[in-house]
């Protein structure tokens, strides 16, 4: 009879600290950044998204310079030089074509390379998972805004007739007016780009099928917003793009008449916009990753 | 025979990552067995002789043509692609009809037909790619590929997937064209079955060229090695004690009626073995070599890379 | 020709078709909307600065159908089924950019039948909208053009797409005003300003600096037709397949 022997191949058992479903969230969080900057990644992954932020950031540096130009800041703003409302504005297209690429580059390739179920066999829920990458969104997205608004605010302070100091305590505002108006456009266009970004499966028509949603919206609510049938009003609030728009003219000041103000509806009404539409995407998107998972 | 595929000092790379180094080959009509472990430069090879990649460097020569700058070659020549790509909206039948009219074969239809029995998948026919099991599908691309008749084939793993009675009736059906006079040149991690069909086989290690050559020849050239021999006998320690004292003998081991030798001449040792067996009065029963599978050879040839 | 049908076909999914048609039907939509309460003598203006603006859905429904048509084949690993064959890669360009003109026309020809048919919901007059179907069939052709040999050359070609759609030819050709002589939507709008009886302020807007002529316009889809073709010629010449 020989004895049963087991050889010892050197497999060792992982001792080290675990991170836990904290950690799980925060890998998923920060791999999603990743992901989208082109992190750790290939050259040409990083050239869509850099080129990007640095038109972004180029565009609020020029601004700077020309409001130094002019010599005095309001008389700059006066003559249109964009400052921080206007900044919102000028960078749009940019900043769609970006949430455009970050979105689907979030949530499409776990699905189609099929790593959802490696996600799901970790400490991670549903919930955990679609919540850092949320968060990703909102951090990428964020930054995407308020950076050029940084950039834009240390700039002015410099230029300042009035000194560095003085003219941050003078605009002590800002800190909390940019960063709500950048909530609202974060929270108006996720809750459009992620909807569509949970049941398309490629990157590019996801993000197609995000513009071409805004835009149909747009054309719609513009021309629709004064005609006189029963309900047409009410379509004037498809413009979802006026939503976060309407809100910084509230804190910055009125800029054009937007189709739902146009239609006679207050600045709350975006608001409510938003937070329902923010609140049907939550929902969509989680019961759409429940039956993944 | 003249060689219809020839490589010339090809090589192939991609950034910093070298897949295919100066490979000069040549396949000619028969059976080619392209060998080599994951990563080793088959698909990329066959692929550039395809015509889907450039070469970096060197040349590519199919009947006398460069198939990059030559597309009528394409009559002539025709690939099974290893990945499992395919449309799977059409029924295997209209999936063999594009390949037919795309590759101008006249009677399109009947050649279809034609085909669909050569793989056995008339019944299966009408029904669409997307519910075929993946041997179905490989013997849906073997038979795109063939509808053409062309007289160069290219197959990358053709069997994954296969169950063994269609590994069986695809490896006589290659066998068959290769008997036929054509160029197939198949890769395969079945080393088996590999050895069934090809006469010749082309191994590569690390994007080189391994070694080409028939399994016997391979093995006969890889002389730093010694031979392993199997004999079965009635007593193998009385053979084995006279074997020790033959030169060429490298090493023995005896077990209970087996005896496995180490030769570093085979030949020697095997003349020898018959006077030695008489002499000590040992009836030998049986007497092969042990190492002259494919799989030993491939195995030494990848481990002394 | 076997190739063409085989690519349009793939094109033509159910799904993609019908989400495409909505998309490229928008303008119809609006028109629709806003034709209620417009004045009759207006209409031929209205119509003519909605198809020319909120006609930016139908742009994009074109970019994602010509884009696929050889893209998909290269990312569903079908590309060697039809590049081993013995066609001139010449002839594989040309039937390639035919079956993405074909599936944009398709869409184009929807989207403008809706126009039609919110014209006739409206009760304005039907012969306005002859005229605008050249702007779909303009673009259709244009932006195929370009876009199926992008969709070969480049990964991410539908973002690309868009941020020619979006970046250059909605704001960069207004500030650039050399940019907008290469913006097909403008040569397209072009096209259209010359044959239409009646043009909007909008609409004149949204030419910039072209001027309206359907010789200039067919001269520069030509062009653009003829730089695609090379380009994937080129392409498929050069380029590795998979």
């Amino acid at each position: 009879m020989t004895d049963q022997v087991i050889f010892d191949r050197g497999y060792r058992t992982y001792d080290g600290p675990r991170a836990g479903p904290s950690g799980a969230r925060k890998a998923v969080f920060k791999e999603g950044l990743r992901r989208v900057l082109g992190l750790g990644r290939k050259a040409r992954k990083k050239i869509f998204p850099w080129s990007l932020i640095t038109i972004a950031v180029i565009a609020a540096a020029v601004f700077v310079g020309i409001h130094w130009a002019i010599g005095d800041i309001a008389e700059s703003v006066g003559e249109g030089v964009p400052s921080y409302g206007g900044l919102f504005d000028f960078y749009s297209a940019i900043s769609l074509l970006f949430i455009a690429f970050a979105a689907p580059q979030l949530l499409i390739p776990d699905r189609t390379k099929g790593v959802l179920s490696v996600y799901f066999s970790r400490p991670l829920t549903v919930d955990g998972y679609l919540s850092s990458k949320v968060a990703a969104f909102a951090a990428l997205i964020g930054a995407f805004y308020i950076v050029p608004q940084l950039v834009l605010h240390i700039g002015l302070s410099l230029i300042s007739d009035g000194g560095f100091i003085p003219y941050l305590t003078d605009n002590l505002d800002i800190l909390w007016k940019v960063p709500l108006t950048t909530l609202a456009f974060v929270a108006i266009h996720g809750a459009l780009v992620f909807p569509l970004s949970a049941v398309i499966n490629r990157t590019g028509i996801a993000a197609a099928a995000f513009l071409g949603v805004l835009t149909a919206g747009s054309g719609i609510a513009a021309r629709v917003a004064e005609a006189s049938f029963p309900g047409a009003r009410w379509v004037s609030l498809l413009a979802l793009d006026q939503h976060p728009r309407i809100i910084r003219d509230h804190f910055f000041g009125d800029t054009v008449d937007y189709p739902a103000e146009i239609a006679g509806f207050e600045v709350w009404m975006s608001v409510v916009v938003i937070a329902v539409l923010v609140l049907v995407a939550v929902v969509f998107v989680r019961q759409r990753y429940r039956r993944l998972a | 025979m003249t060689d219809t595929v020839t490589t010339t000092a090809l090589s192939k790379w991609f950034g910093p990552k070298v897949a295919v180094s100066e490979v000069t080959i040549g396949f000619g009509p028969g059976v080619t067995g392209l060998l080599g472990p994951n990563g080793a430069g088959k698909t990329t090879l066959m692929r550039v002789v395809a015509g889907l990649q450039r070469p970096s460097q060197g040349e590519v020569s199919v009947l006398g043509e460069n198939p990059r700058k030559t597309p009528a070659i394409y009559k002539k020549m025709a690939l099974v692609p290893e990945d499992e790509a395919i449309y799977e909206r059409l029924t295997a039948r209209q999936f063999i009809t594009l390949a037919a009219r795309l590759a101008r074969v006249s009677d399109p239809e009947g050649n279809t037909q034609r085909v669909l029995e050569t793989v056995d998948l008339v019944d299966s026919a009408h029904r669409r790619l997307a519910g075929f099991s993946k041997g179905m599908r490989q013997r849906a691309k073997v038979a795109a590929a063939l509808v053409s008749d062309p007289e160069i084939l290219l197959l990358d793993e053709p069997l994954n997937g296969a169950d063994p009675v269609q590994r069986a009736a695809l490896i006589k059906l290659f066998e068959e064209l290769g008997t036929a006079g054509r160029t197939i040149i198949v890769s395969s991690h079945v080393l088996a079955e590999v050895e069934r069909m090809a006469g010749r086989v082309v191994a590569m290690v690390d994007g080189r060229l391994a070694a080409v050559g028939s399994v016997e020849t391979i093995r006969g050239a890889m002389t730093d090695r010694p031979r392993q021999m199997f004999v079965e006998c009635s007593d193998p320690r009385a053979l084995a004690g006279g074997l020790i004292e033959t030169e060429g003998v490298v090493g023995l081991q005896v077990s209970e009626g087996q005896l496995r030798i180490e030769a570093s001449d085979a030949g020697a040792v095997a003349l020898a073995m018959p006077a030695l067996a008489v002499e000590r009065g040992v009836s030998i029963t049986r007497l092969e070599p042990s190492d002259e599978s494919l799989e030993s050879v491939f195995r030494y040839l990848v481990d002394t890379r | 020709m076997v190739l063409a049908v085989h690519l349009y076909k793939r094109l033509m999914r159910k799904g993609r078709v019908i989400s495409l048609l909505a998309l490229a039907s928008v303008p119809g939509f609006v028109y629709w909307l806003a034709g209620f309460d417009s004045d009759p003598a207006d209409q031929g203006a209205l119509y003519s600065d909605i198809i020319t603006n909120v006609g930016y859905t139908y742009a994009i429904a074109v970019l994602i159908l010509t884009v696929a048509t050889l893209r998909e084949e290269r990312d569903g690993g079908t590309l060697p089924y039809i590049y081993m064959r013995p066609i001139p890669r010449v002839t594989l360009a040309i039937w390639s950019i035919i079956a993405g003109i074909a599936a944009a026309l398709t869409i184009a020809v929807g989207g403008w039948l809706a126009t039609v048919l919110a014209t006739l919901a409206v009760g304005a007059d039907l012969p306005m909208t002859l005229p605008g179907l050249s702007l779909f069939v303009a673009a259709a052709v244009g932006y195929a053009a370009i876009f199926v040999p992008l969709g070969y050359l480049v990964p991410r070609s539908l973002l690309v797409g868009l941020g020619y759609i979006i970046v250059i030819e909605s704001i960069l050709a207004e500030v650039v005003t050399g940019l907008a002589q290469f913006s097909i939507w403008r040569i397209s709008v072009s096209i259209y300003a010359d044959l239409a009886t009646v043009l909007g302020d909008e609409a004149i807007e949204a030419l910039g600096s072209v001027s309206p002529g359907v010789g200039g316009g067919v001269l520069k889809l030509t062009a653009a037709l003829v730089v695609g073709l090379i380009t994937l010629t080129l392409a498929l010449q050069r380029r590795d397949v998979l």
